[in-house]
């Protein structure tokens, strides 16, 4: 059976384009949903922040595999905000705060892919990205989040644990997928 | 259900009242948003049980913010204005996601922003999928049991799986909207109409106004 593949063109959406990446944000609404459990065990403890940055790579994996799958401009930024979307629809308890998440983290994992002007949709570019998604997300959440509260010690611990986390499951993860894709031939070329 | 604001009015407004808080300090605002959604909710016969339910998971998270603040930088400020976002962000998109469907969203920025059909119909489309991709989630972990493996979150493999039942559906489901006439880019029919009145926007306007006056006074 020849399986599917992705729109080659770079350049324009077509509807195919937008269900394959509407489809991707609903599946990564049900994984964050579950993934919520997870972090439920100690997301009730003063360890919060910990289990926040320990976690935080999952709800990032939507914008990067959406942007090795469609290699597209804004297809990270789309994808991971549409994810959020759904995971609000779905009904979470962060409301408004996926959405605003999902804007903020996938304007960051997309910035890795446009540091390479959008050429390398492989490990370099899951690489960058990783790093400018942990740098906009730490960023974001030192005002947001209240992070400039903690003493300096503790923001250095929660910024490589992010790190760690996001290039866990951002990056390697994610780049364990792309071969899996390549080597079923579903994606021609990384 | 009684008449509700315009569906673009009530999504310019969570993503505005939202941001305002985002970066205002005022604890007080945050209670007051909070108090003033939940009558908003209420006023709308949303369903209690389902939102109470979600108030009480929601419970945890913001508890964790308000300990970690009072454990590691003994702020009580901060842990109240943390711990309260928490719950001012989840009642303001309950406001928008338990009072209105996703179509009507969509349709509605459609028309008054110009979100493209390409857009609009594909998500739209996808949406519908909700209930498959849950089973075809648990369809794929059951099969995998079968042979006698597991697949976790963390698996590649679940991805891969994943992802080729979702190639395959958006593959039938975009041939579908092609043989019914859809095009890409292309103006279509548009059966999908409201309006914004006046007062709507006054009310927009005004409601962001006092917001963003009480956060910064």
């Amino acid at each position: 059976m020849k399986l599917p593949t992705v729109n080659p063109h770079r350049n324009h959406w077509t509807i195919h384009d937008v269900i394959l990446l509407a489809l991707i944000a609903i599946f990564f609404g049900i994984i964050y949903q579950a993934w919520n459990y997870a972090y439920y065990a100690l997301a009730a403890t003063p360890l919060k922040p910990y289990a926040n940055d320990l976690t935080l790579g999952v709800w990032l994996m939507a914008g990067p595999l959406a942007a090795i799958l469609l290699k597209k401009r804004n297809a990270c930024l789309i994808g991971e905000l549409l994810a959020g979307i759904m995971e609000m629809f779905i009904f979470s308890s962060w409301g408004v705060g996926d959405i605003i998440s999902g804007f903020i983290q996938g304007f960051g994992s997309e910035l890795g892919f446009a540091l390479t002007k959008y050429r390398k949709f492989n490990g370099i570019g899951l690489f960058l990205s990783t790093i400018t998604s942990t740098v906009v997300t730490f960023g974001w959440d030192l005002f947001q989040s209240g992070y400039l509260s903690y003493p300096p010690k503790m923001l250095i611990e929660l910024f490589i644990i992010r790190f760690l986390s996001i290039g866990l499951f951002a990056g390697i993860l994610v780049h364990a997928i792309q071969k899996l894709l390549l080597r079923t031939k579903v994606l021609n070329h990384a | 259900m009684r008449k509700k604001f315009n569906p673009t009015i009530a999504v310019l407004m969570m993503l505005a009242v939202s941001l305002i808080l985002t970066f205002a300090t005022k604890i007080w605002l945050n209670i007051f948003v909070f108090i003033v959604c939940l009558l908003y909710l209420t006023y709308e016969r949303v369903n209690w049980k389902k939102l109470g339910i979600a108030l009480l998971i929601a419970f945890p998270f913001a508890l964790g913010s308000w300990l970690s603040f009072m454990a590691f930088s003994h702020n009580l400020h901060a842990a109240w204005l943390y711990g309260t976002r928490i719950y001012v962000y989840f009642v303001l998109g309950a406001s928008v996601s338990l009072l209105y469907r996703l179509h009507d969203l969509l349709l509605s920025l459609h028309q008054h922003f110009h979100l493209s059909n390409t857009f609009v119909y594909g998500i739209l489309t996808a949406s519908g999928m909700l209930r498959d991709v849950q089973n075809q989630i648990k369809k794929i972990r059951i099969s995998a049991n079968m042979r006698g493996e597991t697949l976790h979150w963390w698996n590649p493999m679940l991805y891969l799986k994943i992802i080729v039942s979702c190639l395959n559906w958006s593959d039938n489901l975009s041939t579908s909207l092609v043989v019914q006439g859809f095009s890409d880019n292309y103006p279509r029919t548009e059966l999908y109409h409201d309006s914004i009145s006046k007062s709507e926007w006054l009310i927009l306007a005004s409601i962001v106004l006092v917001i963003l006056l009480l956060a910064l006074v």
